[in-house]
């Protein structure tokens, strides 16, 4: 048992925010925040010169789902290998003692690293989506549902930027919750190399998730129900978050509200998990 | 840590059923908006590259080479290469209608050709049997594109593309001004397939609903010299053609500006 979780010390959101502050700081210097946020730029920025590729829709449909794609996935890669980096490090390098010998809460600790490490993501994410912003506005076509092959009689344009700023919002929500996913496996992990497969391995599941609650749900043989009903629950389904479809009227809010909420939940139940599995941990 | 690890599936299982109101409510929506990637569809087919592409979210890029691959099979006259590169491509993403189109104007206009010429040529086979190989495709085709209302329900072009299909291949014309209608009466149609629909109504000798069609519907068109797309002058001596064969008493005719 840790010293701090023994002493009389309340939880404290200013050393909280120190540690943040602190994980912040040493996550912006790793090569792998330059690294993905540079290579999501050119990817979005560069979606402009292969608009010729795009055969099935608009070139602004085409530019928002290429743009979308990198955010998804370098902030996806972005948020395994940092957040890994963050805490298995510091435990492998074993430069979490001289922190945790102060008087600090380890689920301090695990917030700290947390906030730290979302902030990087939020602003990896704000980058792309202005960067993608940007390449809509340079393409200069203001819609992003595809258009009639012909004059219509009636019905407008839809609004991009309204869908592409969602969609930046709801990926930050659920890279929060991955995360805290992943703070959940470093906990746990006694090696980075094992904390970032199983976090990759995860991401896939999360993605997937909706098949196995259908497998659990279309019937089939028990085996099959059984591991599909437990996919199912156990993992959120990350496939909730694809906001690129909204647009900005009050339905699309509503959803997107939903979305946030349920990604903000379950973010906290895995954050939860993680402080209680690092506060049994041996270090 | 056996203890601790069934402890932690308890709790995620809990969140699981806890927060399942909540996803389902917004799943069914999103379903709604976009279909999940159909994976069972890919069934293999799909390589580690794309399945990396797909779940990185390239989702239209992915599309977009997997349409390429379907217009190399297609060049190659390869019958299955195309039916198994235009499933992968609708699976993948079935959001633009451009695919589906395609693909269909493949199925129902190309590979009745490709079939004749595998079974030695249009010269050489009974014409029953010719006839036979075009229809079977249309009726590929159509069949293809009725899967595009799952993603696009009542998509104007869907319809007309089924009805080009069903006129020029099926020979259905009963069919055709059907789906033209359909395709007439959602905001987003071209102007022309109102006017399809009057002129197979006419071919059907149903004069009267032809007329009762483009009165109803000439009020609704912008003035030709705002868009010509719309052809309201067209549309008037079609009224006027009508009139006089239908021999419409002058107090009973379509006056402009008057209904």
């Amino acid at each position: 048992m840790n010293f701090a979780d023994t002493a009389p010390l309340g939880f404290s959101p200013r050393r909280v925010g120190v540690l943040a502050e602190h994980a912040f700081r040493e996550a912006v210097r790793q090569r792998v925040f330059q690294f993905t946020t540079l290579l999501a730029a050119v990817l979005v920025l560069g979606s402009l010169g292969l608009r010729e590729l795009d055969f099935g829709g608009a070139e602004a449909k085409f530019v928002a789902d290429f743009g979308h794609g990198a955010l998804v996935l370098f902030g996806s890669v972005l948020t395994i290998v940092m957040t890994v980096q963050l805490l298995g490090g510091e435990l492998e390098n074993r430069t979490v003692l001289p922190v945790l010998a102060r008087p600090v809460r380890r689920s301090e600790f695990i917030c700290g690293k947390f906030l730290g490490a979302w902030a990087v993501v939020l602003v990896f994410c704000a980058v792309v989506t202005a960067l993608l912003l940007l390449a809509l506005w340079l393409c200069g076509v203001a819609t992003v549902a595809a258009p009639g092959e012909a004059p219509v009689v009636r019905g407008g344009a839809a609004a991009p930027y309204a869908a592409v700023l969602l969609g930046g919002a709801l990926q930050a929500v659920k890279f929060a919750l991955l995360t805290a996913m992943v703070l959940l496996v470093g906990s746990y992990a006694q090696t980075s190399l094992f904390a970032q497969a199983s976090s990759f391995l995860v991401l896939v599941i999360c993605h997937l998730q909706y098949l196995a609650r259908d497998a659990w749900q279309s019937g089939g043989s028990w085996a099959a129900r059984l591991g599909g009903g437990l996919i199912g629950f156990v993992f959120p389904n990350f496939q909730l978050f694809g906001g690129e479809l909204l647009g900005g009227d009050a339905a699309d809010l509503a959803l997107a509200g939903r979305v946030a909420a349920y990604g903000a939940l379950y973010t906290a139940v895995f954050l939860g998990l993680a402080v209680w599995s690092f506060r049994r941990r041996e270090i | 840590m056996r203890r601790s690890l069934t402890a932690l599936l308890m709790v995620l299982v809990l969140a699981g059923i806890a927060l399942r109101p909540l996803e389902h409510t917004a799943w069914r929506e999103q379903v709604r908006r976009q279909p999940g990637l159909e994976w069972r569809r890919l069934d293999g087919a799909a390589g580690q590259g794309l399945t990396l592409g797909l779940l990185g979210g390239f989702r239209a890029l992915a599309a977009d080479l997997l349409w390429l691959r379907a217009n190399a099979a297609w060049e190659r006259c390869d019958l299955a290469g195309t039916h198994a590169a235009l499933a992968l491509v609708s699976a993948v993403d079935p959001r633009p209608v451009a695919f589906w189109l395609n693909g269909a104007r493949m199925i129902g206009y190309d590979m009745p050709y490709w079939r004749i010429a595998a079974l030695g040529g249009e010269t050489a086979l009974p014409a029953g049997v010719v006839r036979h190989v075009h229809e079977e495709q249309a009726r590929a085709a159509i069949a293809h594109l009725e899967r595009a209302f799952a993603q696009h329900p009542d998509d104007p072009l869907v319809h007309i593309e089924i009805a080009n299909l069903q006129l020029q291949q099926l020979g259905d014309v009963v069919g055709a001004a059907e789906h033209y209608r359909n395709a007439a009466l959602q905001p987003t149609a071209p102007y022309y397939a109102a006017r399809l629909h009057a002129e197979l109504l006419r071919r059907l000798g149903r004069e009267h609903a032809a007329y009762d069609w483009l009165v109803a519907l000439h009020p609704t068109l912008p003035p030709e010299r705002d868009n010509p797309y719309a052809m309201a002058d067209t549309v008037l001596a079609r009224i006027r053609e009508l009139e006089e064969r239908l021999a419409l008493a002058p107090a009973d005719r379509y006056q402009p500006g008057r209904r």
